[in-house]
């Protein structure tokens, strides 16, 4: 390993990624999902190499198993609960625990002073339930996206109050089409430093229960993520 | 010579041609209102079916750009709601539009009575309901009895008449008027006597301006709406015949935000973004007496369901 004359690690192009780490085999070269030694913003996205905010190259694999039932359980069998216009349902359906994952057909809510919301799919913070319309499910990133709101991510480039204690701020840019966290659809396949350390430490919980049928809370110790 | 001169008296002839026709079009309807509304509204129109008769691009088209001739509205924002009045304002726009005075109020009536597919003036509406007092109580209630009584209307007019139920809300903040109207209008005989144009869907639009109605409530702010929205959780009230209990929970959520924070929170932080509403949702149905309590409420159904 090079170093300078205080003995720190050679940085050639200042961007606190020493050289041998964006360099590891020593040719010179880019090596493939890496960063280049020459350059303090290899991706050009304006977020510098290495940081919190810099998407870097990452494999994460998701299985969407076929769902174990084609309807909901009574009493989510109702129409409220397939076809959503109000909060308190589609909140109801999110926290039922008979599954972590529940495909619903619309989700179209009326906001005074707005027009309707109508998400692809919702999760909270701290807390395992996703809801997902069915007609996303194929939608890049839209899935995993939603996970990502479970471990408290926020969308990129947003600051969160900490309403949740697991919630993080998500720092980037909030236009950046290729962010998997982006606020608008469609988003990319991308996730930053931040994202990358939240995706490879949660383990949620399996929702499977019927005995149980909602998470009364969210208990901050307890979900705190990990 | 002879041709030069030819020539000479053909430029001058092609300069007064294209003088003669701006002044008889483009001085009348001026260029970016003509062309935009044009193509806009005319989409518009198509969308909905044109079940609407009597509403052309050209009609559309002329009302703002007289209207800027005719009326003495200056004002940056209402001019860019003039020209774009179908265009529905955020809340945090709203909340930032300049307040209106009596005189204004009128004018921007006056506008919308020029304006005869709801659809294209939604923005119009949500403005009223927002600054507007009496005589856009007055406007607003008779566009949804009357203006349109016998009519057929689309689906997406008819949407942008039922949103102006829970705007009515942000009147009665102010209006008491408005604020009556919406206690009425839980009563859904109210809406059977009174609704006024033909709908695809009577008994279905019936539930859903109820269930606006109590969004509206919840829209007031008003500590008295507290306790009419606990009122309706009575088996017998029309809210829960109709099966509204999920819209009387996100209701009451809905007015509890609107006492406990502040406008500026309401409209520009919170203003319609989903993902941020079902933050505040969730951390009230959990952390708040009030919340739990409805919560609670809320879950019990289903269990008396399954028994």
């Amino acid at each position: 390993m090079a170093t300078d004359a205080s003995g720190n690690p050679l940085d050639y192009d200042g961007d606190s990624l020493p050289d041998y780490f964006e360099d590891k085999n020593g040719n010179g070269t880019i090596d493939s999902g890496g960063s280049d030694w020459r350059d303090p913003d290899t991706d050009d996205d304006g977020q510098g190499d290495g940081g919190v905010s810099d998407d870097l190259a990452c494999y994460l694999e998701f299985f969407i198993p076929k769902a174990r039932k084609a309807t909901f359980p009574f009493p989510y069998n109702a129409t409220n609960y397939n076809t959503i216009t109000d909060l308190a349902y589609l909140e109801e359906l999110r926290t039922a625990r008979f599954a972590n994952l529940k495909l619903v057909t619309l989700i179209s809510i009326p906001m005074p002073g707005s027009p309707n919301w109508e998400p692809l799919g919702y999760g909270q913070p701290c807390s395992p339930g996703i809801v997902l319309l069915l007609s996303a499910v194929g939608q890049t990133g839209v899935v995993v996206h939603e996970y990502g709101h479970t471990f408290g991510l926020p969308h990129r480039g947003e600051a969160r109050s900490g309403l949740f204690n697991c919630e993080v701020d998500n720092p980037g840019n909030p236009a950046d089409p290729t962010a998997l966290m982006r606020a608008t659809a469609p988003a990319g396949p991308e996730i930053n430093g931040t994202e990358w350390a939240r995706f490879i430490a949660w383990n949620p919980e399996t929702w499977n229960d019927s005995n149980t049928p909602h998470e009364e809370s969210r208990d901050q110790s307890a979900f705190l993520c990990r | 010579m002879k041709k030069a001169a030819i020539s000479l008296l053909f430029c001058v002839a092609s300069l007064f041609v294209l003088w003669f026709f701006y002044t008889l079009t483009l001085r009348e309807f001026p260029t970016h209102y003509s062309t935009r509304m044009s193509e806009s509204w005319a989409g518009k129109d198509n969308a909905t079916g044109g079940e609407m008769s009597g509403t052309t691009g050209t009609e559309l088209a002329r009302s703002p750009g007289t209207a800027r001739q005719q009326h003495t509205i200056v004002q940056p924002a209402v001019a860019d709601l003039l020209r774009e009045p179908w265009r529905r304002l955020t809340l945090a726009e709203l909340a930032s539009f300049p307040s209106l005075g009596p005189a204004e109020e009128k004018e921007l009536i006056e506008h919308c009575r020029e304006i005869s597919n709801p659809t294209n003036a939604s923005g119009l509406f949500s403005v009223l309901a927002y600054h507007g007092n009496d005589a856009a109580f007055e406007f607003l209630s008779d566009t949804l009895t009357n203006r349109f009584r016998d009519q057929r209307l689309s689906a997406e007019q008819e949407a942008v008449l039922i949103h102006l139920v829970s705007d009515m809300g942000l009147l009665a903040r102010r209006n008491d008027r408005a604020f009556l109207f919406l206690r009425q209008g839980l009563n859904s005989e109210f809406w059977r006597g009174s609704l006024g144009w033909l709908s695809h869907d009577a008994e279905g639009t019936i539930r859903t301006l109820m269930a606006m109605t109590l969004r509206g409530i919840a829209a007031s702010g008003r500590p008295e709406a507290a306790s009419i929205l606990v009122e309706q959780r009575k088996p017998d009230s029309d809210v829960m015949r109709l099966g509204l209990q999920g819209a009387l929970v996100d209701s009451a959520f809905w007015l509890w935000l609107a006492l406990n924070k502040s406008e500026q929170f309401y409209s520009s932080e919170l203003g319609g973004q989903g993902e941020q509403v079902m933050s505040q949702f969730s951390a009230w149905r959990q952390r708040t007496s009030e919340g739990q309590e409805w919560a609670r409420w809320f879950t019990s159904l289903q269990s008396q369901r399954q028994h």
